[in-house]
């Protein structure tokens, strides 16, 4: 499993390096500027993405990954690793650099309750790997179908972004301000992240690599 | 023991079916896997590695299901195009593809890219296609494998490396611990390379047998339309009549067609592989 991990994080690495790279500048871009920068790291993930595993699907990199010295099944569990442990470090990053700006300059503008905006984003940022992950694995080689799905999903996004109760402001901050309401966003995430691997270790198993 | 066995093999694609497909190939042997475009040649590389998963059959290499990964580990492969990540360089290619390999070398890797002439700092995107697939074969060679599978691992290279590269081959094969089986069009290669042929068409395995059985088997027969009608068309595993005359692949003693009574003796000649695939071409056995 190690070996595997160590291969994704190196397929992955550098692309997610450089997108928590984008999320923190837009993040502390925010703090000057009243900006909506859920929403913005929602739809930079997003695109980044589908950037990532079109990357893979244009270099028929399963045609290389499955004649490669690891299962499929443990090909899905590192990848779902991967994005557990990102998100983990997106939230760390984020806050760390948060309590950091802050320390630093006490007067920039400040996030209502920035440690489960954080959470909800970072889960919200898993949720969109797990929707497009085996959509990518279920039409590999039919561009124009998981482009159909790749787009309908923006629509959620969307929504969750900028359509929010009027009290609360977008969606995603009805989920930060009770505990309640985020003990069950990140329970519903989880579950969401596990039926997500269900389908996607199936599709991968049965796939033809081409 | 044999290096790869595969077993009743139907495999159901969009575009084509490949039917109970039976072979083996020997250890310590090359094989050169040869058919037409569009024969199976690929999908029964990619079914081998376990890219495609069989309807029904098995696959067996070194006596171990194909999708075990200690198996995997013994196995080298080439594809027909680079498929890896292009926006990396070799280097960083290598570091995420060495954990995979217990017996990864390091030293065997530089030595076969200084051999290959690849940079290290350019990406591979930008290099030619030939580089690609001195890149494909350097991944496949740097684990030092016992079994090497290639699709098409001569296609799109310069004369001068395909010859180099089958020096090489032979170099790799010194030690007979060592299997190699690969595809390929060019079957001057196979002439100068492989102890074994494995004829595929139309997703059926045609004919397999070592080059010492088929050059003492098979004859290539020219002769007159009248020739022909003398002989049963049957006896020849294929036939092509132009307005010349004929042209035939026959199986086993010519002695009874030097016997029959012409007004001209027939040729009989050693038969090329490209004879052979030419006129065993849409046979059915």
């Amino acid at each position: 499993m190690i070996k595997a991990m160590q291969f994704v994080i190196g397929m992955h690495g550098k692309s997610f390096s450089l997108l928590l790279m984008g999320t923190l500048l837009t993040f502390v871009l925010s703090l000057y500027v009243d900006m909506s920068w859920g929403f913005v790291v929602l739809i930079l993930h997003y695109f980044l993405f589908m950037d990532i595993l079109d990357k893979q699907n244009n270099n028929n990199i399963q045609t290389f990954v499955f004649s490669l010295p690891i299962t499929r099944t443990m090909y899905v569990v590192a990848n779902y690793l991967f994005f557990v442990l990102y998100t983990a470090c997106f939230v760390f990053v984020l806050l760390g650099v948060y309590a950091l700006v802050k320390a630093i300059i006490p007067s920039i503008n400040s996030v209502a309750n920035m440690g489960a905006t954080t959470i909800v984003l970072g889960l919200s940022v898993l949720l969109i790997f797990c929707f497009l992950f085996p959509i990518y694995h279920l039409y590999t080689g039919s561009g124009k179908k998981s482009r159909a799905f790749v787009a309908i999903g923006i629509i959620p996004i969307y929504m969750f972004s900028f359509y929010g109760d009027p009290v609360a402001g977008y969606v995603y901050q009805t989920f930060t301000t009770g505990q309640i309401r985020l003990f069950v966003f990140i329970i519903v995430s989880f579950i969401g992240c596990a039926i997500s691997f269900g389908i996607a270790r199936e599709f991968v198993e049965k796939k033809n690599g081409v | 023991m044999n290096a790869i066995e595969v077993r009743d093999v139907t495999k159901q694609l969009s575009h084509f079916t490949i039917q109970g497909l039976n072979f083996s190939i020997p250890k310590g042997y090359v094989t050169g896997f040869i058919g037409q475009n569009g024969s199976g040649k690929t999908t029964t590389i990619q079914l081998i590695m376990d890219v495609l998963r069989p309807n029904k059959g098995e696959i067996k290499l070194f006596d171990a299901p194909n999708r075990d990964v200690e198996t995997k580990q013994r196995i080298g492969f080439v594809y027909d195009e680079l498929y890896m990540y292009q926006h990396v360089t070799i280097n960083q290619m290598r570091s995420f593809i060495k954990p995979l390999y217990d017996t990864w070398d390091d030293n065997l890797f530089n030595y076969y890219r200084r051999e290959f002439n690849l940079p290290t700092r350019q990406k591979i995107k930008e290099f030619s296609k030939g580089m690609k697939m001195k890149t494909s074969l350097l991944f496949a060679l740097a684990h030092d494998p016992e079994l090497l599978i290639m699709d098409e691992p001569t296609a799109g290279l310069d004369p001068v490396f395909r010859r180099e590269l089958i020096d090489l081959f032979h170099e790799l094969m010194e030690d007979e611990k060592r299997t190699i089986f690969f595809s390929t069009h060019i079957t001057s290669d196979l002439d100068r390379l492989a102890d074994y042929i494995v004829l595929i068409d139309y997703g059926k395995i045609q004919l397999q047998q070592s080059m010492t059985e088929l050059e003492e088997n098979y004859h290539l027969v020219k002769g007159t339309k009248e020739q022909l009608s003398a002989i049963d068309k049957e006896a020849f595993l294929g036939v092509r009549v132009t307005n010349q005359g004929f042209s035939g692949l026959y199986q086993g003693d010519t002695q009874s067609l030097l016997l029959l009574q012409t007004d001209q003796p027939m040729v009989i000649e050693k038969p090329s592989l490209e004879d052979m695939m030419y006129l065993m071409k849409g046979k059915k056995r």
